[in-house]
């Protein structure tokens, strides 16, 4: 009995002290060189003109604004330096580095391509491409409609208050602007992952696949809809979706969402996934109908309360932004305001963290720049039945990733580090 | 004639008659040999009855992940000159190894849930069945002794990930160390001991076995006793 004793006890001092491996995920919340992909979906059916119209009128207002700050800002010396940095530490929304596109919910023709390409930071006719080309490209002008007209203006001459017969016909041809209408159907979510299959070398498998769309009708078969999207249709939006970037779609229609994957229901657990394959943080606005508190739409029309509600849980579940299309007395609304909302949306900061690998949740420690966060505590539901917390961290197992809420979000420039256990051991053999 | 040769033939028969040597006898001691001998002669340095406090530096340098640096403070009742009762209290922190910086360097981004030694507690018995003299580059002779010594406590660690939480765990430790007799009142006293302790992991909720495996090095003062 003494020598397995001994030898036991021999195993036992020259073995190495074993260790659980953690997982280290390191992030930093964005800095300086904030980098925002904004895709504007827009709804070109025969009823949007007059939403397209104020959103052309606007829109140049709102690219002066963001883009305005930098160019006034001198550069010579150390004290314009030190006023710099002061101006970027409290207007940082001046410092974002955006990029535009313009697609239309008219899948079947626009295939998620980005009209007129794309519309950058610094660009000198920024402002005026981008109106150009959602107003002859993605504007639906009825041949019979009557738009108001200024005889006095002169091509070349400034956008005024209103959009004229005279303007449309300088700026994209005689005649030209009128009749591109899209389907029935408005097709945004579809659209909108059409643009990004288009803006990457090796799209998600999925972009290719026929779609199986379901029976609308007792007695009708499913019909298998043939994919939209071929190799043809690879990196035509390439440059769309920038390294390190934001990805913002913002969907403007009066209607609801009709996207082929699927089937009535007011949510778009499938699209988000589909969008996850991206491997990108996306975050959706909607300009859409408003819904009242019992989910239905407020303003009269064809706009369904599923579909509306669609757009609305995509842009509820990216902490994105929701706003009606509508002012109070139903008619298009001023889209100042929305635009000014969707500037702040530009520097909203990161409050989700992907992990590598599946961690044991028990074993997350969570920290920012240093000093460990506390998890969040589950305050209520929301009405889509996801959990609702107060100020901490909580982790998302469907998204495989930490997310922050309240006031634990982390602030610029932040050093957020996750660690944790793996479920299933580490993903590798290590070196030593 | 006749009493001349009386006298001759009573000294010829005494002749054959007595014994030839009469020498005292000599008394058999034998050799002293290696065995025989079970002290040292002119033993300088005795311990017993006498009392020992040390200073210590020490180090662990074994973990792949950690490298501890600790001090501790040393107290001995010598008994005999065999036997002493030890008592051991000490503290230190650890660093982190270059292996386990590359570890959690993005290229791999890993931590290891490694312990630092923070702080412990140990009591037990040294037995010196070694004392000995060593001729020293053949000019000075110096004495020795050679321990082992058996310990039981707690050790205090502390989580090398931040918030991974501290451990207080039971301790055994076996050791084996000696003392270089300096004076009669002074030495140094290098030992190597392998802490093994239980520790509960709070992160990982687990109880793990651990070894803490040390060199250490300090200067002890011996006081009391008989001189």
């Amino acid at each position: 009995m003494r020598w397995p004793a001994l030898l036991l006890a021999c195993a036992a001092l020259s073995s190495c002290n074993r260790y659980d491996l953690f997982r280290i995920s390191g992030y930093q919340q964005e800095s300086f060189s904030n980098k925002a992909d904004v895709v504007f979906v827009i709804d070109n059916s025969d009823s949007m003109y007059e939403v397209s119209a104020s959103l052309a009128l606007n829109f140049a207002n709102f690219i002066n604004t963001i883009q305005s700050s930098e160019e006034e800002i001198p550069s010579d010396g150390l004290p314009d330096a030190a006023d710099n940095f002061i101006d970027y530490v409290n207007n940082r929304s001046s410092y974002v580095d955006f990029q535009f596109a313009i697609t239309t919910t008219d899948v079947e023709v626009s295939v998620g391509e980005a009209l007129g390409g794309l519309y950058k930071r610094g660009d000198p006719n920024l402002t005026d491409d981008f109106v150009n080309t959602l107003l002859c490209e993605a504007t639906c002008f009825r041949e019979d409609l009557q738009l108001p007209t200024d005889p006095t203006y002169v091509c070349g001459g400034p956008l005024g208050d209103e959009i004229t017969e005279e303007y449309l016909d300088c700026v994209c041809g005689a005649g030209t602007w009128t009749g591109n209408c899209g389907a029935a159907i408005e097709e945004g979510i579809e659209a909108a992952y059409m643009s990004m299959c288009s803006a990457v070398p090796s799209p998600p498998v999925a972009c290719f696949d026929d779609v199986l769309q379901e029976a609308t009708a007792t007695g009708e078969d499913d019909e298998l809809v043939p994919a939209l999207f071929t190799d043809a249709n690879v990196l035509r939006n390439e440059g769309m979706l920038r390294e390190n970037a934001n990805t913002i779609v913002v969907f403007v229609s009066d209607e609801g969402d009709g996207s082929r994957r699927l089937h009535r229901e007011p949510t778009a657990e499938e699209y988000e996934s589909l969008f996850g394959q991206f491997g990108r943080r996306v975050t959706f606005a909607s300009i859409v109908p408003g819904l009242d508190a019992d989910g239905g739409v407020t303003c009269p029309g064809t706009a369904t309360d599923w579909g509306v509600e669609r757009y609305n849980y995509l842009a509820f579940r990216t902490n994105g932004l929701v706003e009606d299309i509508f002012d109070p007395a139903c008619d298009p609304r001023d889209f100042g305001e929305a635009l000014e909302a969707l500037g702040e949306l530009l520097t909203n900061l990161l409050t989700t963290f992907p992990l590598a690998s599946v961690p044991q949740p028990e074993t997350l420690i969570v920290r920012v720049d240093g000093s460990d966060v506390a998890p969040a505590d589950v305050t209520g539901q929301d009405k889509y039945g996801y959990d609702i917390y107060g100020s901490g961290w909580s982790y998302s197992a469907s998204d495989n990733a930490v997310e922050f809420h309240g006031d634990a979000i982390p602030g610029y420039d932040a050093e957020v580090q996750v660690l944790y256990l793996p479920l299933e051991g580490m993903p590798r053999e290590l070196p030593f | 004639m006749r009493p001349v040769m009386t006298a001759l033939c009573l000294t010829l028969a005494s002749a054959l008659v007595t014994p030839e040597a009469s020498a005292q006898e000599t008394i058999d001691l034998g050799v002293i040999k290696d065995e025989d001998i079970t002290v040292v002669q002119k033993l300088l340095y005795p311990k017993e009855g006498r009392m020992e406090l040390g200073l210590h530096l020490g180090v662990m340098p074994f973990d792949a992940y950690v490298t501890n640096a600790h001090g501790q403070l040393s107290f001995n009742q010598h008994l005999s000159e065999r036997f002493s009762l030890s008592v051991l209290a000490g503290g230190g922190t650890g660093f982190k190894t270059s292996v386990y910086k590359k570890l959690e360097s993005p290229a791999y981004g890993v931590a290891p849930y490694a312990y630092r030694y923070l702080a412990s507690v140990l009591a037990g018995v040294e037995w010196a069945p070694i004392y000995a003299k060593m001729s020293f580059n053949g000019r000075k002779v110096v004495h020795y002794d050679v321990y082992l010594a058996g310990r039981l406590g707690v050790t205090f660690e502390q989580s090398i990930i931040e918030g991974g939480g501290s451990a207080l765990g039971p301790t055994l430790s076996p050791g084996i160390g000696s003392r270089l007799f300096l004076s009669r009142s002074t030495a140094l006293k290098a030992e190597f001991r392998d802490d093994l302790m239980l520790q509960r992991r709070s992160l990982t909720e687990t109880t793990a076995f651990k070894q803490n495996a040390s060199v250490t090095v300090g200067f002890t003062l011996l006081t009391g006793g008989k001189e």
